[in-house]
C-alpha cells in the first residue's frame, strides 16, 4: 500500500531520518515506536506529504486518493477558529466524503455552535477522529495522540477505531501507543532509533525474541547473554535480553519470562538511553 | 458473556490464545450447541483485538468445527458431542498441569496437595 | 475551501475599509486639516493606505494557518501543491485588482485630468508589491519582519528598474548620471515606444520572485523554513541575474533611434537633440554644446541664430523655454513655468525680444499671461479674465503709438472672441468671429458666414486702399465676401512679428467632396481671387484629394504644397510642391514610406528619419544637403 525507499531528512543539517526502507501492506494494524525525538512524527508527516523528503520517495498504491487518507497529527493541528459545524462542511465537502456520523459528537455532548479551540484535548482529538471516520478512510495515520486523552475517551476512542476497522479494513500506522488496551491490536511492530528503524516485526514474533530476567541483588547474569537493557535497584536486578533464542533456555540457569509489548517497547528505548550515555 | 484473559506477557500468540478461550467455554457448557457468537465486529471492542484477528480466530474455530457460519453473516456454535471428551480431557490436564505447577511454586509438598484436594473437592468447594 | 479563504481576506478588507474611512474624520477635526476636504484627505491616505493593505494582503498568505497551527491539516487536504496555493492566491489577487479599480475610481473623481505618468507609476508599484510580498511570505516565520524584508525587497526592486537604463544610457551614450537619474521615470526611453515593454521589464524582474516562490512551495511545502528558504534561493538567484541581464537587453532594444531629433533651420543648419548632446551641424563643420542638461522637446521659434525651444520636465511637471544660440553655440533656460501639465498652458510666442505663454486650463476661465524678456529675464504677468471657460491663443502683436499690444483669441463654444491686451494691461474688446481670426499688414481679419471684417489696428501700413474707400466701408473697417469657411493661411504661429505682405492666401476645405480651394486677396487693393490653375491642379493630381496640413509657409513668398497619400494604413508617398507664380510645380516625390518614418517640415526644409537613415532637404528647390560630421 505504501513503499518507502531511501528516505532521508535533515532539520538544520541535523539528520532526522536516515535512508529508511520500509513497506506497508493493506489491512495492516502498524505500532511505531521510539524514544522521543527519534523521527517517528517526522516520519509520519512525510507519509502524508506535509513534509517534503530530502531524498528518497514515498510511494503511493494506484487509487489511493488523499481524500481516503486520515491522518491525527500530535499538535491536533486544526483552523481552531471554525465552529465545530463549519468544520464539519469543510472536511466533508473537501474530502467529498458520504455525509458524516455525529452520534460520536452526540454521545460527547458536544455543541456545534461552539469553536474548535474551545475542546479540551480529548475532545478535539475525537473531534478529528469523527471527521476522519467520515472519509471510510482506507488508511489511518496517527501520532502520539492518546496519551493525553482521558481514560474514559481512549475507550471511545478504540471502540471507533475497531469499529472503522472492521467495516472499511483501514491500514493504520499508529505511533508510540503503548497502553495496555492497544496492545493486542497491532500486528506489526517497528522501533525507531534515530532516525533508522532497528526494529521490524511481526508482533508475536517479536514477544518471542525478548526476555526478561529477574535477579537477586546479589545475581549475576552470564556474559554472553544478549542484554538490551538492565534495571538495578538495591532489591531486584531486572535484564531484558534481545535477541532471545530458544536454546538459552537450555543453556543458561536462569528463569526467562515472558514480556507484554508495553514493557518490550520500553526496553528497547531504555537500551537507546543506554547506549546514548556511553 | 463470557470471560476472556487473555496474558499479553505470554509468548503464545493473541489469536490462540483466544482460540483457546473460547474452546474452554464450549467445551465447559457455557456456550450451547447453537448459540451465536458476536459479530466480529463486536467481539473486536469486547477483547480489543484487531477485527482481522478475530476473523482469523472464527475461521481456526470453524475449521476445527467447533463453530459454523458465514463471514459477515454471523457464526454460532455447533458442537459435536463426540469430540468432547478427547478435547475436554486435553483441555483439563492443561489446567490441571498449570494448577499444580503453580502450587509447587508456592511450596507445597505432594501430600499437602493431596490433602487439600481431598478438602476442597469432598467439601466446600466452590466454582 | 476557497470559501473559507474568500470570507478571511473580506474580514481584512473590511478592516482596511474601516480605517481608510474613519481616520480622515478624525483628521478633519484636527485644526491643521480643517481646509482641505475629506475628500482630499480620504484620496491622500488612501493612496498611502492601499499601498500597505496590498503589502499585508500578500505577507499574510499563510498567516492564519501558521496562528492556528493548521499546516499539518493543511496539507493533509486532498489538494496537489499547486492548487492549494491557487486557492490561497486566488482571493488575495481578487482583492488587490478590486481596490486598485477603486484607486482608479477615486482617481477620476478627483479630477487632475490622466497625467499618465503617476497612475502608472502607482500601478506598476502597486501589483510588484503585492507579488513580492506574496512571494516572500514563506520565507519568515516572523510577520513583521516579513514587511521589513518585503519593504527592502521593494526598494531594490525599484532601485534595479531605474539603474538599469540610467547605466545603459550612461554606458552607450555617455548621458550623464545625475541627468539620467533625474529621469527616474524615464518616459522618453519608455513611452518612445509602447509601456508594454516597460511592463515586460518588471516582469523579468519579477520572476525570479515567483517561480522560486511557486517551485520551493511545490517542493517543500511549508516547513522547514530553512530548507524551503535554501531552495527559493537556488531558484531566485540564477533567474534575477537572468532577469536583470533580459530586462537590460530589452531597454537597450528600445533605445531607437527617434531618440534623436533634427531640425533644419533657414540658414542650412541642421540642429540635432538628444540625451546626449545639442549639436550644430552647418556643412561641413559640427559644433557640440557640451554636457547637455536639457531635454529638447521641440525647436518652436526661429529668429535669427536664436532658436526657442521647449523642455517638458517630468518630474515635477515644470516646463522649460530654452534659447539655443546657433552662433556661439550656447543654450540657456529662458524660463520655467512650474508644476502646470502639458495641457495646463499655450504658446510661446515670441514678439520682438518677448515671450509670451498663456497659463491656465481650457476648463477654466481665467488665465495668466506671463511676458518675458529674453535678454534681461525679467517677467510680467497680467491675469485675462473671461466669462466662460475657453481656450486661449495668441496670434498676433505689434506696437501703436509707443505701447506695444498684443491680440488674444479666446475660443469658447459658440466661437471666437478677439480682443487686444495693451501692455499695461487694458483689455480692448474686438468683437466675435466665427472662425480663428488672422492678423496681418496691422490689419485684424475676423469672420462671419461667407463675410471677412477687415479692421486697421495700427497707423501704419498700405494706406492708398484704405484711404480710398468703397461705398459701405468707412474708414478703418472694411468687410468683403470671402466666401463660406474660407479661412486665410497663417505665417508662423508662434511668431508675431511678421512683416508685411502683398498678398495672403485663404483656403476653403469642402469637406463633403473633401477638397480645397485656394484664394488669394491682394492686400493693396482687397481684391480676393480664385487660384483657378491650382486648384485645378489639386483636383487633378489627387483622387482622393488633399489630406492635413497641406500648406507650409516658411517665409512670407513661398508656399509649398504637400500631398501625401495613404494607402493600407501606410503612407504611400509624400509629393511636395511649390506653390508659387499661380501654380503647382512638383519639386520631389518620396516614395513608400515606412512604419518608422518620420518626417519633419522645418523652417529650412525637410527632414526624413529612418532607422539607420537620415535624409535632409533643403527649401526652396528641395535639394539634398549631406553634413560630413553627421553620424
Amino acid at each position: 500500500m505504501i513503499e518507502v525507499t531511501d528516505l532521508s531528512f535533515k532539520f538544520n543539517k541535523k539528520p532526522v531520518l536516515e535512508n529508511i526502507n520500509v513497506r506497508f501492506g493493506e489491512g495492516e494494524f502498524i505500532l511505531i515506536a521510539g524514544n522521543n525525538g527519534a523521527g517517528k512524527s517526522t516520519f509520519l508527516r512525510c507519509l502524508t506529504g506535509v513534509l517534503t523528503p530530502l531524498s528518497g520517495s514515498v510511494h503511493y498504491q494506484e487509487g489511493l486518493s488523499k481524500q481516503r487518507i486520515g491522518f491525527i497529527p500530535d499538535r491536533l493541528g486544526f483552523f481552531e477558529n471554525f465552529t465545530l459545524k463549519k468544520a464539519i462542511d469543510f472536511h466533508t465537502r473537501v474530502f467529498h466524503t458520504d455525509g458524516f456520523d455525529d452520534s460520536l459528537l452526540k454521545e460527547l455532548e458536544l455543541d456545534l455552535n461552539s469553536q474548535v479551540k474551545t475542546l479540551s484535548v480529548g475532545e478535539r482529538t475525537l473531534f478529528l477522529f469523527s471527521l476522519i471516520i467520515a472519509q471510510k478512510p482506507r488508511l489511518l495515520l496517527m501520532d502520539e495522540i492518546l496519551h493525553a486523552v482521558d481514560a474514559y475517551l481512549r475507550d471511545v476512542f478504540l471502540d471507533r477505531l475497531l469499529d472503522m476497522i472492521a467495516q472499511y479494513n483501514t491500514t493504520v500506522i499508529a505511533v508510540n501507543h503503548t497502553f495496555s488496551e492497544i496492545e493486542k491490536i497491532p500486528e506489526r511492530v517497528l522501533v525507531m532509533e534515530n532516525g533508522r528503524f532497528i526494529i521490524d516485526e511481526k508482533t508475536d514474533a517479536l514477544r518471542e525474541k525478548v526476555k526478561k530476567i529477574e535477579l537477586e541483588p546479589n545475581g549475576t547474569v552470564p556474559d554472553e547473554l544478549p542484554v538490551l537493557f538492565k534495571k538495578e535497584t538495591p532489591y531486584i536486578k531486572e535484564y531484558y535480553v534481545y535477541p532471545f533464542e530458544e536454546r538459552m533456555k537450555a543453556a543458561f540457569d536462569v528463569k526467562f519470562r515472558d514480556l507484554n509489548l508495553a514493557d518490550i517497547l520500553k526496553s528497547f528505548i531504555g537500551g537507546y538511553y543506554v547506549k546514548k550515555r556511553v | 458473556m463470557f470471560r476472556m484473559n487473555i496474558d499479553t506477557a505470554s509468548s503464545v500468540p493473541v489469536y490462540k490464545q483466544a482460540i483457546q478461550a473460547i474452546k474452554v467455554e464450549i467445551l465447559a457448557g457455557r456456550l450451547k450447541d447453537g448459540d451465536p457468537l458476536p459479530p466480529i465486529r463486536e467481539l473486536a471492542k469486547i477483547i480489543r483485538l484487531h477485527p482481522n484477528t478475530v476473523a482469523k480466530v472464527y475461521t481456526a474455530l470453524q475449521e476445527e468445527g467447533f463453530i459454523a457460519g458465514k463471514m459477515g453473516s454471523g457464526h454460532w456454535v455447533t458442537f459435536k458431542n463426540k469430540k468432547l471428551d478427547s478435547l475436554k480431557k486435553a483441555l483439563i490436564e492443561d489446567e490441571f498441569r498449570n494448577f499444580i505447577d503453580r502450587v509447587l511454586a508456592v511450596g507445597a509438598s505432594k501430600a499437602e496437595i493431596k490433602e487439600l484436594m481431598e478438602k476442597y473437592l469432598n467439601g466446600d468447594h466452590h466454582d | 475551501m476557497l470559501r473559507k479563504e474568500f470570507s478571511e481576506v473580506l474580514k481584512q478588507s473590511l478592516f482596511f475599509i474601516l480605517l481608510a474611512v474613519t481616520i480622515p474624520f478624525g483628521l478633519k477635526i484636527v485644526s491643521a486639516y480643517r481646509s482641505i476636504t475629506y475628500f482630499e484627505l480620504f484620496f491622500s491616505l488612501y493612496q498611502i493606505g492601499v499601498l500597505i493593505f496590498v503589502m499585508f494582503l500578500g505577507n499574510s498568505l499563510f498567516l492564519w494557518d501558521r496562528k492556528q497551527r493548521a499546516e499539518d491539516y493543511l496539507l493533509s487536504l486532498p489538494y496537489t501543491k499547486l492548487r492549494l496555493l491557487g486557492i490561497k492566491v486566488l482571493p488575495r489577487w481578487t482583492t488587490a485588482v478590486f481596490f486598485y479599480l477603486v484607486f482608479l475610481l477615486l482617481y477620476l473623481c478627483s479630477g487632475e485630468g490622466f497625467p499618465m505618468a503617476s497612475v502608472f507609476s502607482f500601478t506598476y508599484i502597486y501589483f510588484s508589491l503585492f507579488i513580492i510580498a506574496l512571494t516572500l511570505s514563506l520565507c519568515l516565520e516572523n510577520y513583521i519582519i516579513s514587511a521589513v524584508v518585503t519593504l527592502l525587497a521593494m526598494a531594490a526592486f525599484l532601485w534595479t528598474i531605474c539603474l538599469i537604463p540610467t547605466l545603459l544610457s550612461q554606458w552607450l551614450y555617455g548621458v550623464d548620471i545625475n541627468l539620467a537619474l533625474e529621469n527616474l521615470l524615464l518616459m522618453k526611453f519608455y513611452f518612445g515606444k509602447l509601456p508594454l515593454s516597460f511592463i515586460a521589464i518588471i516582469a523579468c524582474l519579477l520572476l525570479p520572485f515567483s517561480a522560486a516562490f511557486i517551485f520551493s512551495f511545490k517542493k517543500i511545502g511549508i516547513q522547514p523554513v530553512s530548507r524551503f528558504n535554501k531552495q527559493y534561493f537556488k531558484i531566485f538567484v540564477p533567474l534575477l541575474a537572468a532577469g536583470v541581464v533580459l530586462a537590460s537587453l530589452l531597454t537597450y532594444s528600445l533605445f531607437t533611434p527617434g531618440d534623436k531629433t533634427y531640425y533644419l533651420t533657414e540658414g542650412r543648419r541642421l540642429i540635432e537633440w538628444s540625451y546626449m548632446a545639442v549639436r550644430v551641424y552647418d556643412g561641413d563643420s559640427v559644433a557640440e554644446i557640451a554636457s547637455s542638461s536639457f531635454k529638447i522637446n521641440s525647436i518652436l521659434i526661429e529668429a535669427g541664430d536664436n532658436l526657442y525651444a521647449r523642455e517638458f520636465n517630468f518630474p515635477g511637471d515644470s516646463t522649460y523655454f530654452l534659447r539655443l544660440d546657433i552662433k556661439t553655440p550656447n543654450i540657456e533656460t529662458v524660463y520655467k513655468l512650474e508644476g502646470r501639465y502639458i495641457s495646463g498652458f499655450t504658446g510661446p510666442w515670441l514678439f520682438r525680444n518677448t515671450i509670451a505663454i498663456v497659463e491656465g486650463y481650457p476648463g477654466e476661465a481665467d488665465k495668466m499671461l506671463h511676458l518675458i524678456d529674453v535678454n534681461t529675464k525679467e517677467v510680467k504677468k497680467i491675469k485675462l479674465q473671461h466669462t466662460s471657460r475657453c481656450q486661449v491663443n495668441l496670434f498676433g502683436a505689434d506696437e501703436a503709438g509707443g505701447k506695444r499690444f498684443w491680440l488674444v483669441d479666446s475660443e469658447s463654444k459658440p466661437g471666437h472672441s478677439v480682443y487686444r491686451l495693451w501692455e499695461n494691461g487694458e483689455k480692448e474688446e474686438l468683437g466675435t468671429s466665427q472662425r480663428f481670426p488672422f492678423y496681418v499688414n496691422g490689419v485684424l481679419i475676423t469672420y462671419a458666414k461667407d463675410m471677412a471684417t477687415l479692421r486697421k489696428l495700427v497707423p501704419r501700413g498700405i494706406t492708398d486702399a484704405w484711404a480710398a474707400g468703397t461705398a459701405g466701408n468707412a474708414g478703418n473697417v472694411k468687410t468683403i465676401r470671402v466666401g463660406e469657411g474660407l479661412i486665410f493661411q497663417s505665417y508662423r504661429s508662434h511668431e508675431l512679428d511678421n512683416p508685411p505682405l502683398k498678398e495672403i492666401i485663404g483656403a476653403i476645405h469642402d469637406r463633403n467632396n473633401n477638397t480645397k480651394k485656394y484664394y488669394s486677396l491682394d492686400m493693396e487693393n482687397l481684391e480676393l481671387r480664385e487660384m483657378k490653375a491650382i486648384n485645378d491642379q489639386i483636383k487633378q493630381s489627387t483622387r482622393r484629394g488633399p489630406g492635413w496640413m497641406s500648406l507650409f509657409r516658411p517665409t512670407p513668398d513661398e508656399y509649398y504644397y504637400i500631398e501625401y497619400k495613404w494607402k493600407n494604413k501606410r503612407l504611400d508617398y509624400w509629393k511636395i510642391y511649390a506653390f508659387n507664380k499661380g501654380e503647382l510645380t512638383l519639386l520631389k516625390e518620396l516614395p513608400f514610406l515606412g512604419r518608422q518614418t518620420k518626417i519633419a517640415v522645418c523652417r529650412g526644409g525637410i527632414i526624413i528619419r529612418e532607422p539607420g537613415r537620415l535624409n535632409v532637404y533643403a527649401f526652396p528647390d528641395l535639394r539634398e544637403l549631406k553634413f560630413k560630421k553627421l553620424k
